[in-house]
């Protein structure tokens, strides 16, 4: 597999696109790219035309990453060839995504399925920002890729204003929608690492009462989520919600862990999380982890599973972005992407998608390269 | 849960039966809040379609529709201005009564009244002029707002069935809005409980939804037969049989074409509503076209709503209603034609409206069900006690839902809760009642029945019931926690019930106490031994585990449980010290002991209290002299009704309770007393040495208050005896204790000199200032060893210029040997047997004269 990376900050976005595209081969299979999203619609369209014969993926992405660092402005753009691959489209994701499972499975079957494995293919996805519907998308794909071990991962299209962000395919930008793309090297090895910068504190609970649709928890084991929390971080009440941003809560799956960043903190006591949370779960309680040290073990984490790595993207939560900003690190957060992975892409999402999972705070990392023998 | 309220409600009445989720077809309109007595259940307006089949699905009249007609009232009332929409199912329920009750809101205020059967005509036109325009179309009714809310929220594939027609109410409210230019708010009164949603959809000026029972009710104490009014707008053909089953069929045949086909099909009757598909089916099947699939809501059609109360005594109304409605239209001449000409004259009737007014356009309000992830339905089933496939079929309904999937599924979505589970509760009681909820092994209580079971079941195994202590396992609770403690508690627990398994019982009876029940078998202990043993190594901690293990065979099975337990926790009480795994086998020797010492401690009170306990003295002569140089206080016991009783016999027990220490003091001062009245006689006194208890040695006033007790003494007469077995307990204190009582003017004697381990250590570090050798300890079954023993001690107390007092002294031999070695002051059966104090008095006044 081969991969070619580009960059422009350039205004004009024809000029733009020919910048960050300059040694782009003239008929790659798959472009991905991020931009801001004003003008998203542009580069959508743009990229679109130039790359008429391949797929075009792209999403609006708050603040991009790729070896050229970090930026709030600008056209970050990857193309691939030497791989398989399938994309199609959900709509509907706010209400009904399920309607659309046959491009799911139409687009499975034009690779050769009995040939996919966890380990050579993966499904990548990216919504649009803002439809609470990611959940149902990896509904969706779970009830479409059921008897496959095809892992799929992804995440939401961002930009500043809260909860907006979208997607295109093709050159046409999508609403109320997900993209979709069945990645697969016959030869090769595709990896997800999921990164926790949040670790557990020792304290479990078990949600005894929570609004699965509208993602609030009411109680946990048998008491006000809200009191339970804040007793468990030994705070009163009303410090929790300034807490809460460092503190979110795991689900505990077996032996892995998806975070789920909390949004509020309720009168009644409940809190709004910004994931699902099915009743009977177990929930851990967490508390920020050593940053650097959490992300050398992912990236060593990476090699460990590839001889080598070709192209990697990344997806990497909103609220850590915006704490990187914060502490000032996130050009050296891309760098050390850059430095560790090779030729890669990084969206800024609000929520990432692992496995059946919506997750906060998390990064998410693609590799695609070469298998260890 | 967020529920908000709709336009059904449940009232205070609601105890939480689940009635209404037994009849209710939408999984989670029905929101269980609270668990126990404060379990009720809530209507979730989001979800629920307001079918009100809950309403008489209900026992406890605990749902109702929420009633506006007090609003109402009160702004007619202040003036406010209303015009009526009423359901045509009224003229037929309520013919009798219906025309006084409009003339009375009329003369309260309301402006206009018109009947939804125009709007059944409007509709009837509506949906002819559709099929004039799609004369090839299938399409389900959308006339009854329950069913299209359905399609609407849960059936979106059948949303481009539907056809795009105003229901009757809709059309009326359209032309009431567009050709009668009536701005008025509409109320409508009828027993439909969903208008609120159909009209929601348009631009309708809908204030209020009213239930004419229910606004019959508030105008009770009114004379509204003093009025009559009739309506300003009515059917002029068959609007008013929209009511009733099968009205749309009877309405729409008379205008369509014989060919045209109304395919009635079953709704939300049953428990659960049919699969979309099969409508889909329906509308396809034999390819009839055109045909209007019409989905029943009720049996029978809107005369039947949940709403309307004693129904069934209105229906000789109804069918009159209904005979009449016919007989008046159905002998018109244009009903005479062919449905052409019937057809042609609606039209004309109509033929200044746009028929586009009475289109209409449906909203997909479906929202994907979250996907229910396996083992999250796992974690729910396992958590409601269902462990089993068996037990996740039950499917026994107390619970409002067909299935424990179903069960399963709301708890999962939060519409219901795990204690509303009937068999989760009992597993809990059960659980409480049998279970010891640490360990999760047998309690006592489940102990007793199983072992019952056990013995039922194989009559002619042997049993062994085994009563298992963790040594020492306070300290552990305070060294390492209580949750270490929690830890081997359950480890232990674990142990014991795969020890069992399948071929005995065990419980947790309290704290760290076990017991078993196994098949008494050659192999059984070393199998105990060996599996408690090889396990202790995980617990790892740094401290020594092992278990006390008392064992009783059970040869009548008839026993009582609780006998058998309480023998063998007595055979585990007799096991003493070692930190191994140690056990001991019950034998009748046992219980007698136990036997004596409950009944020692039961008279012992009583016993100090009557002074039955008499002192003893023994006399210790200087044999070379034979002259009588002192004696032994011992303590014997004179029971009433038993006699004399040995101190071999009550002792041990006293220093087990500690009555030791009253009994030592009470022997003290009657040995004082004693010596008080031999010395006010004149009698020669001598020293007498009296024992003190390990317990006593550490009390710290001790030494005062044996000063105060001895006061009238001559120094040194009262000699105290101290054990050299005491030494062990706590050195330093000890030694210091000896110091004071030396100080005090006592002499301190070492009791038992050779009967502990380390007696030269002893010997060594305590002050004291005679040593008493015993011999029963120094004398083996060697007797040339023994004399060279006893001849070394002999040596080394005499350098050490220790007096000596040899004691157990029964023969000549045995006194010349003692008293050669430099031993010769003797106490012993030789020279005399413990005596009563007045026998020794009586040698005191002898001067001890050798006998």
């Amino acid at each position: 597999m081969q991969s070619w990376q580009g960059y422009s900050k350039i205004k004009d976005v024809d000029q733009a696109v020919a910048e960050a595209c300059a040694h782009f081969p003239e008929q790659p299979q798959l472009v991905f790219f991020f931009s801001e999203s004003e003008r998203f619609p542009a580069f959508t369209r743009a990229l679109g035309q130039k790359f008429a014969g391949a797929q075009v993926i792209g999403a609006s992405s708050f603040v991009s990453f790729s070896p050229a660092g970090a930026s709030e402005y600008g056209l970050q753009v990857a193309a691939l060839t030497g791989l398989q691959l399938a994309t199609g489209v959900l709509r509907d994701i706010s209400t009904y995504p399920l309607k659309y499972k046959g491009a799911v499975t139409a687009a499975l079957q034009t690779l050769a399925p009995s040939r996919l494995t966890a380990a050579n293919t993966c499904c990548f996805i990216l919504n649009a920002a803002g439809s609470n519907g990611e959940e149902l998308v990896l509904d969706t794909l779970a009830e479409a890729l059921e008897g496959t071990a095809i892992p799929v991962c992804g995440g939401s299209a961002s930009s500043p204003a809260i909860l907006q962000g979208q997607v295109s395919l093709n050159g046409q930008v999508l609403e109320d929608s997900t993209v979709f793309a069945f990645l697969h090297l016959p030869q090769g090895r595709i990896h997800i690492q999921q990164e926790n910068i949040f670790t557990p504190l020792g304290k479990e609970f078990t949600v005894t009462r929570a609004d699965v649709v509208n993602r609030i928890i009411y109680e946990l084991d048998g008491h006000k989520a809200a009191d339970v929390l804040s007793r468990a971080l030994k705070l009163a009440p009303s410090e929790l919600p300034a807490a809460a941003a460092l503190h979110p809560v795991g689900r505990v799956d077996g032996d892995s862990l998806f975070v789920s960043e909390i949004k509020s903190v309720n009168q009644d006591g409940s809190i709004t999380t910004y994931c699902r949370t099915f009743n009977q779960t177990r929930l851990a309680v967490l508390k920020l982890a050593d940053i650097a040290a959490v992300q050398a073990r992912t990236l060593a984490a990476v090699h460990q599973q590839l001889a080598q790595v070709d192209f990697s993207l990344v997806v990497n939560c909103y609220s850590r972005t915006c704490m990187y900003q914060k502490l000032g690190i996130i050009n050296a957060f891309a760098r050390d992407l850059q430095g560790s992975l090779g030729n890669y892409l990084g969206l800024t999402s609000y929520g990432e998608q692992y496995h059946t999972f919506q997750c906060s705070l998390t990064m998410l990392i693609v590799s695609l390269g070469a298998a260890k023998i | 849960m967020k529920i908000k309220p709709g336009f059904i409600d449940t009232n205070k009445n609601c105890n939480g039966c689940n009635k209404c989720l037994t009849v209710c077809p939408i999984p989670g309109a029905n929101i269980s809040v609270g668990t126990g007595e404060g379990h009720r259940i809530e209507v979730n307006s989001e979800r629920c379609v307001t079918c009100g089949l809950c309403i008489p699905g209900c026992q406890n009249q605990a749902r109702e529709a929420v009633d506006q007609s007090g609003s109402f009232l009160a702004e007619l009332a202040a003036g406010k201005k209303f015009s009526l929409a009423l359901d045509p199912a009224l003229k037929l329920l309520y013919a009798e009564e219906l025309p006084y009750v409009l003339g009375y809101l009329r003369a309260l205020g309301v402006e206009k009244i018109y009947d939804i059967s125009f709007g059944g005509d409007l509709c009837t036109w509506a949906t002819l002029t559709y099929y004039q325009e799609h004369p090839e179309a299938s399409k389900i009714a959308s006339f009854c707002p329950i069913i299209v809310d359905l399609i609407e929220k849960y059936y979106p594939e059948l949303l481009p069935e539907l056809l795009p027609v105003q229901s009757p109410f809709m059309c009326l409210a359209t032309y009431v809005k567009n050709y009668v230019q009536d701005k008025r708010p509409l109320v409508y009164i009828g027993p439909c409980l969903s208008k609120r949603e159909e009209l929601a959809a348009g631009d309708f000026n809908l204030a209020y939804t009213l239930t004419l029972d229910k606004l019959l009710l508030r105008l009770q104490q009114v004379d509204w037969h003093a009025y009559w009014s009739e309506v300003d707008l009515r059917s002029e053909d068959l609007g008013y049989l929209y009511g009733i089953r099968d009205g749309i069929n009877e309405n729409l045949s008379y205008f369509m074409p014989p060919h045209f086909s109304v395919l009635l099909a079953s709704g939300l009757e049953g428990r659960r509503i049919a699969n979309p598909n099969v409508y889909k089916s329906a509308l396809t099947c034999g390819k009839v076209a055109p045909l209007l699939l019409n989905i029943r809501s009720g049996h029978s059609g809107c005369i039947d709503a949940p709403s309307i109360p004693d129904k069934e005594k209105r229906w000789t109304s109804v069918f009159a209603a209904v005979k009449g409605i016919r007989s008046h239209i159905l002998t018109r001449p244009d009903y005479k034609e062919n449905y052409q000409i019937r057809a042609e004259l609606l039209a004309a009737r109509f033929a200044k409206l746009n028929p586009a007014d009475f289109k209409r356009s449906f909203t997909n309000r479906y929202y994907q069900e979250p996907r229910l992830p396996a083992d999250v339905l796992e974690k729910i089933f396992i958590a409601m006690g269902k462990t089993t496939p068996a037990s996740r079929k039950i499917n026994c309904g107390g619970c409002g839902y067909a299935t424990c999937g179903e069960m399963a599924r709301a708890v999962a979505y939060g519409y219901n809760q795990i204690e509303n589970c009937i068999h989760y509760a009992t597993a809990k009681t059960r659980q409480i009642t049998y279970t010891d909820m640490l360990t999760g092994i047998p309690n006592l209580y489940a102990f007793k029945q199983q072992t019952r079971d056990l013995f039922w079941d194989y009559p002619e195994q042997k049993y062994v019931l085994v009563y298992l202590d963790i040594k020492n396992f306070r300290m552990v609770n305070d060294l390492y926690g209580f949750a270490a403690g929690d830890q081997i508690l359950k480890a232990v627990a674990e142990q014991a019930a795969a020890m069992t398994s399948g071929k005995g019982t065990c419980a947790r009876i309290m704290s760290d106490h076990f017991v078993l029940c196994l098949p008494d078998s050659k192999e059984n202990l070393p199998k105990i031994l060996h599996h408690i043993r090889a396990n202790t190594k995980e617990f790892k901690l740094d401290f020594p585990i092992s278990f006390d293990l008392g064992l009783y065979r059970i040869t009548d099975t008839e026993e009582p449980i609780e006998n058998m337990i309480d023998m063998a926790r007595l055979a585990q009480l007799t096991i003493k010290g070692s930190y191994d795994v140690r056990w001991a086998y019950y034998d009748e020797a046992m219980s007698e002991q136990m036997r004596r010492e409950a009944w020692v401690t039961k008279e012992m009170r009583r016993a100090l209290a009557e002074e039955q306990f008499q002192v003893y003295l023994q006399p210790q002569y200087d044999h070379r002299t034979h002259k009588l140089v002192g004696a032994e206080a011992l303590v014997r016991w004179y029971h009433p009704q038993r006699g004399l009783i040995g101190p071999d016999e009550f002792i041990p027990t006293f220093e087990k309770n500690n009555f030791i220490l009253e009994m030592d003091a009470y022997m003290r001062n009657k040995v004082c007393q004693l010596m008080a009245a031999w010395q006010a006689q004149g009698l020669p006194l001598v020293p007498v040495s009296v024992n003190l208890s390990r317990l006593e040695l550490f009390e710290e006033t001790l030494p005062e208050r044996l000063s105060t007790l001895a006061a009238k003494l001559p120094p040194q007469m009262l000699r105290l005896e101290v054990t050299e077995s005491a030494y062990t307990d706590n050195p330093a204190q000890l030694v210091t204790m000896i110091k004071r009582l030396q100080a005090k003017g006592f002499v301190v004697e070492m009791d038992d000199f050779g009967s502990g381990y380390s007696s030269l250590n002893t010997l060594h570090e305590m002050p004291v200032d005679v040593v008493k050798l015993d011999l029963r300890f120094l004398m083996g079954t060697h007797h040339e060893k023994s004399r060279v023993i006893l001849q070394a001690i002999a040596g080394m107390l005499q350098q050490l210029q220790l007096p000596v007092i040899a004691e157990g002294v029964e023969t000549l031999a045995q006194a010349d040997f003692l008293t050669k070695i430099g031993c010769h002051v003797i106490q012993g059966y030789y020279y005399a047997k413990p005596m009563p104090a007045e026998q020794f008095a009586a040698l005191l006044k002898a001067q001890g004269t050798v006998r």
